[in-house]
């Protein structure tokens, strides 16, 4: 059994986009993987979500670091993580990606979206000392570090006389040339400006479909070289309106009124959650 | 009654508390073993006892988890470290409400910038008091127990502006709200005095090697907190230490009362009665 992150590695290597399909929790991970995602991610908005919190920097470090643990623990494919800003300084990031190591993530990405002040973002000196404490805080290689960029947002204000997509290549290199594995690149605004990227920025790049106004196929993301496309709420956005529905439903009935298609799928659950392997190993250890 | 309100009862009839430096349960069942009314949780005792120096890496939910496991084993106030709040005012007030729900009597919150660092290591910045004071208000705001005492701590003596800017922030705090107030780094007693002089309500002060100061002494001055962050670290790494070298050179250790607690002791302190008790009288499905 080849390890998450050398899966990973072998994933980039290799032509053809990779889709990674956002979870919040082990559950969410282990119907990602069942339904074939070569790699799962981990976002830092709905694991807000899975504590009743909007995802405005509420989670902590630990929080973010055990439940990525409680996924990993759970699925075979490699997950990649949402590590927001590292938590901190260079020393906290060294914590950041130690834990997120020990949590057995296989990629994690920093962002240079910081200290949180409207309009700005860090500039690029300060963010290549985060991605270079990071680098040096990781023991194992295969670990990838993802330096994600919000160069392209459309509030930013501290652009001066530069255009925003310049102002993200010359970012974008620098953190490559930093050590970064992959880069990741949010809002890219155009597909022009996303080729260019792909052009210029000599790493994978990343790109989440919800940067998107339209609903890129992961196929004109691929021609266009895009190495990754992630879909960090695709599960709540889903599913949420259902789940609403389903209440309101519930009250006013007062009957749970499952459909046949329902139930069965009801019979799969402790399936999918592994309830074999425990009966297995609850009669081979019998008394 | 709940702990805020024992805290702010012995503040009120004017007590001088002393309350030991905390960073685990264990710490907390030997002060109250050994009668303190109060403990304070130290925020370099549970970064230590994670294996790492006080410098912002222990997180918010890790504080308030080892709060809440600290307030689970004792009766007496417990007295959080909120540090700077961990962030900005939104983080600050998550950090109050689980620090209430963990069972907090109070906490205390300082003016560093994020993230903290001890207050005795160099490199301590400060925010503005403005920034403080949105601090305090979002504390305030999050505050489910009107008992629950917020402490503001300042470490401005320590820095370039001194005494004189500590004393103009702790006004400025007290007037935002705060019940009690802290000038961390404060050494002397004549420090002491025109402190207390200068500032109205509650005071805690940390009392440590440097500021060496019996308690008769602080109570007369008019300290009505007075904590001792790292006397049991302190000590107890002696302690520690001799036995471990003690183990080392001689392969074997002593189990002499002087050098260890006995087992029932050690068993009583962990409170096994307690739950052998429970356990009987609710063993077989039927309470007797």
């Amino acid at each position: 059994m080849v390890s998450a992150r050398l899966q990973l590695k072998d994933l980039l290597s290799k032509p053809g986009i990779i889709q990674a399909c956002g979870v919040g929790d082990a559950g969410q991970a282990k119907l990602v993987e069942e339904a074939g995602f070569p790699v799962a991610y981990m976002s830092g908005s709905l694991v807000s979500l899975t504590y009743g919190l909007p995802d405005v920097g509420y989670l902590t470090l630990s929080e973010m670091a055990e439940r990525a643990a409680s996924i990993t623990r759970r699925i075979k494919i490699p997950l990649i993580a949402d590590a927001d800003d590292g938590y901190g300084d260079a020393v906290a990031i060294t914590r950041t990606v130690q834990s997120y190591e020990q949590a057995g993530v296989a990629a994690l990405h920093l962002e240079d979206e910081f200290p949180k002040k409207a309009g700005s973002l860090a500039t690029i000196e300060s963010m290549v000392a985060h991605l270079k404490a990071a680098l040096a805080a990781r023991r194992d290689p295969d670990l990838l570090i993802i330096a994600r960029t919000d160069s392209m947002r459309p509030w930013r204000k501290d652009l001066g006389a530069d255009s925003a997509e310049d102002d993200c290549v010359r970012r974008c290199v620098a953190y490559a040339d930093a050590g970064a594995d992959i880069v990741m690149i949010m809002s890219p605004g155009s597909e022009k400006a996303l080729r260019r990227f792909c052009r210029e920025i000599p790493r994978p790049i990343l790109s989440s479909a919800s940067s998107w106004d339209y609903d890129p196929s992961a196929a004109e993301l691929e021609a266009i070289g895009v190495k990754v496309v992630i879909y960090p709420m695709f599960i709540p956005w889903k599913t949420t309106p259902f789940i609403r529905a389903s209440l309101r439903d519930l009250l006013t009935a007062g009957k749970s009124g499952f459909s046949q298609d329902e139930k069965t799928q009801r019979g799969t659950l402790n399936d999918l959650l592994g309830i074999a392997d425990y009966k297995e190993i609850q009669a081979k250890f019998k008394a | 009654m709940s702990t805020a309100s024992v805290l702010r009862h012995m503040l009120a009839t004017n007590q001088t508390i002393m309350a030991p430096g905390v960073g685990n349960a264990l710490d907390a069942l030997l002060s109250q073993e050994a009668g303190f009314k109060a403990v304070a949780i130290s925020g370099y005792a549970v970064a230590a006892m994670l294996g790492y120096p006080d410098i912002g890496l222990v997180t918010m939910s890790e504080t308030a988890e080892r709060a809440a496991e600290i307030c689970g084993a004792v009766e007496i106030p417990v007295i959080a470290d909120a540090d700077n709040g961990y962030g900005n005012p939104l983080n600050v007030a998550r950090t109050v409400r689980a620090l209430e729900s963990a069972g907090a009597a109070g906490f205390y919150l300082e003016d560093q910038c994020f993230p903290h660092r001890c207050g005795g290591l160099p490199g301590v910045d400060l925010v503005t008091s403005e920034e403080m004071c949105a601090r305090l208000r979002a504390a305030l705001d999050a505050r489910r127990d009107p008992d629950t005492l917020i402490i503001a701590r300042t470490d401005a003596v320590d820095t370039a502006g001194g005494f004189d800017d500590a004393i103009r922030r702790v006004r400025i705090y007290t007037d935002a709200g705060a019940d009690a107030i802290l000038l961390h780094g404060l050494r002397t007693v004549d420090e002491l005095r025109t402190a207390r002089k200068a500032v109205s309500g509650p005071m805690m002060l940390t009392v440590g090697s440097r500021t060496d100061i019996p308690i008769e002494t602080l109570r007369e001055i008019g300290i009505q907190i007075v904590m001792y962050p790292l006397t049991l670290l302190r000590s107890g790494v002696v302690a520690m230490r001799h036995s471990l070298d003690e183990l080392r050179r001689n392969g074997v250790i002593s189990h002499d009362a002087d050098n260890m607690i006995s087992m029932p002791n050690l068993h009583a302190l962990v409170g096994v009665s307690r739950y052998r008790a429970l356990d009987e009288r609710y063993a077989h499905g039927k309470e007797r």
